[in-house]
């Protein structure tokens, strides 16, 4: 479970801070992501990837379907459903994050196709962002809960 | 009464149109086309001064006016004269975009400064240094196409205001440009100014006439048009004669010429010559990738009658009248205007660039001649000679290749709308004095006497300096400072001030002593040998030569020969974070496939997940089915 919790930690400290320099700063600044912040969102980008990698392989085998459906008022069963649901959407979601940059930095692809990949990149992100916000929130609702039981 | 009033009113109406009319010039013969692009004979009399046609049997034989021959009856001088080339007196043109400067230079007296009558930052007007309009027309009449200051009517406590009428005014040479006979001589049109000849100077360049004589031999009461006996038989008074062929016999001549000026007619005051060891002859090296393709340089740089040309750089389009002014840039011809009424890329069969894996971000910080125009950067600046300011094309033209003025290139500077691009820059090195904290720059012939009342024996010649040791500086300040009244001196070179203070010379940066570039535009590389092209690490690399590549210093200063200071310094940003980024792209490789290998494991689980996904689904559909 602490492993779970400092991976979870990691994902989402390095997803604030990516959220920060890829959307805060070109917000206040007008610029888009260049200098400190870029390399900043880069090196953090790598981290995320690896961390996201992680507890993929560290949750997906407890998430995997079948799902039962919770029964009425079960409310613990249904923070189960949504976490796995919050879970699944994030590493989705993953996917088009990480590819618009891989694919962005081969040279085969057309400066014409470049913003619509960064926009790609920029809604992803957001998305992304929403879901790790719902998965953490359930998560720790859950471990509470959980812990709240046990006592 | 009311009837008288109404006439009285419409007689004052119709005075006032024909006024009206009167002060509106009217367009002449040549001044608007009727649409044919067929070029028309110009078979026309010559006309001097005064508008009068001359003959080959007149008696003295006088040179033509352009102003008269060309613009009498057939071409607005006035409008003409409003144009880029001749406007750079006329306070109210705009100077537009910093460009090459005169560069006014003496070895020995450690004097590198540029000039211009444009109000561009850095630069002095010719008044600052003590240069008058008649020594600046012997100085850079060779490169001028006449008119502007050639014109300048200077009043009568001017010294060489006689001279003035001996030699005559320098009038727009029409044919420095649009004389397309091969017989058109801008050398011996730049050798009449040095002999003082300036209203002889059109026709002896012209290939019609010859010329003998110097008006700078003539005494200052010398009269052309009635040249008695000069005393001294050694003493040639200028003389022109025509070439008997060249008169019809209604005493026309024919001048070829043209619209479409050949490429070697601009090429006279604007060849740009590269110093490299490598490629020491102009036949080895390239020249500008458009004229190779077929292009003529007024094919973009074009103009109306008014002569405001095109110069071609993508702020123009805010302050020219030009109507070209936009789709005669790069991205006119290449891009055309995204939100146009119709599409204007592709002029001259100009391609689109693919720009294949370039970020977008470089079009926000790079203009296309940073990457595609000038010499390739290479570790440390070049030098380069240019016809404006080393004379080339004129006779006994400096052929050494340390003939000053060194102008280094390419320099990467963030130009015009903070854009980075490649430069030609200027050390300015000059005496100046301290007045109310503004650097003001001491006459020559100041700083001449202040040299020659030292002296010198260990002076000696370095690149085409006579070197200056501290000693010397400090005893120069000292000889300069010796007049109390007289405000602090100081000598600007090598970007530093330098000055005497408490008996001790010491220098500091100065924003006075800043040097002063301008745009390279030419010559245009091919794609293939575009910055980017061998890949990313042409610009991202630790010794990128775009950021960190050398820039000499120059200077006859000797404790600053071989110094050079990084092309970083002269851009918007921080050379650390230069080589920050540049370092990433060392990783980049292995951060791609990095990414990839974290893609891809992802993708696995979210097949597993997808598959499992399917498979509880066609249970659950299964189940439901079997319920029913």
């Amino acid at each position: 479970m602490a492993l779970q919790t400092w991976t979870l930690f990691v994902v989402s400290s390095v997803t604030f801070l990516l959220f920060f320099t890829g959307f805060i700063i070109p917000l206040f600044s007008g610029a888009p992501l260049t200098h400190v912040a870029l390399l900043l969102h880069l090196a953090l980008g790598g981290l995320l990837a690896a961390a996201l990698v992680f507890l993929g392989f560290l949750l997906g085998g407890d998430y995997l379907p079948p799902y039962r459906q919770p029964a009425e008022g079960d409310l613990h069963a249904w923070l189960r459903l949504g976490i796995r649901f919050c879970f699944w959407v994030m590493l989705l979601l993953a996917l088009p994050l990480l590819s618009t940059v891989t694919l962005s930095m081969n040279p085969w692809i057309r400066t014409g196709l470049m913003p619509t990949l960064l926009l790609a990149h920029q809604v992803t992100a957001f998305l992304f962002s929403l879901a790790l916000v719902g998965f953490v929130t359930l998560f720790f609702l859950s471990k509470t809960r959980n812990e709240e039981t046990e006592s | 009464m009311r009837t008288w009033l109404f006439d009285l009113a419409f007689v004052v109406l119709l005075s006032q149109a024909f006024l009206a009319q009167a002060d509106t010039p009217q367009p002449l013969l040549g001044d608007e086309g009727d649409g044919s692009r067929a070029i028309p004979v110009h078979r026309i009399p010559l006309l001097d001064e005064g508008g009068i046609a001359i003959t080959p049997d007149d008696e003295p034989l006088v040179p033509f006016s352009p102003r008269q021959t060309c613009a009498k009856e057939c071409h607005s001088y006035s409008t003409i004269a409003s144009g880029w080339h001749f406007n750079a007196l006329d306070a109210e043109s705009n100077p537009g975009r910093p460009g090459h400067p005169w560069i006014y230079w003496d070895a020995r007296l450690g004097i590198q400064i540029p000039l211009s009558y444009r109000a561009w930052p850095g630069v002095f007007s010719p008044d600052e240094i003590g240069m008058q309009p008649w020594e600046f027309i012997l100085r850079y009449g060779r490169h001028l196409p006449g008119g502007g200051i050639g014109e300048i009517e200077e009043g009568p406590q001017s010294e060489k205001l006689l001279r003035w009428m001996v030699s005559g005014q320098l009038e727009i040479n029409c044919l420095a440009c649009h004389n397309a006979a091969p017989e058109q001589d801008q050398s011996e049109y730049a050798t009449q100014i040095g002999l003082e000849n300036f209203r002889w100077a059109t026709a002896a360049a012209s290939g019609l006439a010859f010329m003998e004589g110097s008006a700078r031999a003539m005494p200052d009461t010398y009269d052309y048009l009635m040249p008695d006996e000069v005393g001294d038989p050694k003493l040639t008074p200028p003389t022109i004669q025509y070439q008997s062929t060249g008169f019809d016999p209604k005493n026309r001549v024919f001048f070829n010429i043209t619209r479409t000026v050949p490429n070697e007619r601009c090429y006279f005051c604007h060849s740009s010559f590269q110093i490299d060891s490598d490629h020491p002859e102009k036949w080895s090296q390239d020249q500008d990738i458009h004229l190779t393709a077929g292009l003529r340089c007024v094919d973009c740089h074009r103009h109306g009658l008014d002569h405001t040309m095109v110069r071609g750089y993508a702020g123009e389009v805010q302050s020219s009248t030009n109507p070209l002014a936009f789709v005669s840039t790069c991205e006119g011809c290449h891009l055309g205007q995204g939100n146009a009424a119709f599409p204007q890329h592709g002029r001259f069969a100009a391609p689109v660039p693919q720009h294949a894996g370039f970020p977008p971000i470089h079009f926000e910080k790079l203009s296309c001649t940073a990457c595609h125009a000038g010499p390739w950067p290479g570790e440390s600046t070049q030098q380069v000679k240019t016809a404006m300011a080393h004379g080339l094309g004129i006779k006994n033209s400096d052929k050494s290749p340390s003939a000053l003025p060194h102008i280094m290139t390419p320099v990467f500077v963030n130009g015009d709308g903070g854009k980075l691009e490649p430069h030609h820059l200027v050390w300015p090195s000059y005496w100046a004095r301290f007045v109310e904290e503004e650097i003001v720059p001491i006459p020559t012939e100041t700083i001449r006497a202040a040299f020659e009342s030292i002296t010198s024996s260990t002076a000696e010649w370095q690149d085409g300096w006579q070197t200056l040791p501290e000693e010397t500086l400090s005893a120069i300040l000292s000889v300069l400072a010796a007049d109390p009244a007289e405000p602090r001196p100081a000598y600007i070179s090598g970007g530093k001030i330098w000055q005497q203070e408490q008996g001790q010379l010491v220098s500091q940066e100065h924003p006075a002593a800043a040097p002063y570039t301008w745009p390279v535009a030419h010559n245009v590389r091919p794609a293939a040998q575009s910055l980017g092209a061998r890949g990313c690490e042409d610009c991202h690399s630790v010794d990128a030569p775009l950021f960190f590549g050398d820039v000499q210093v120059d200077s006859p200063i000797l404790s600053l020969r071989d110094t050079t200071v990084n092309q970083v310094a002269f851009q918007d940003t921080s050379g650390t974070y230069l080589n920050l980024f540049a370092l990433t792209f060392a990783f980049r490789p292995l951060f791609k496939l990095f990414l990839q290998g974290c893609t891809i494991l992802l993708l696995m689980l979210a097949a597993v997940f997808l598959f499992k996904l399917t498979e509880s689904a066609l249970a659950w559909i299964q189940k439901t089915m079997d319920r029913q």
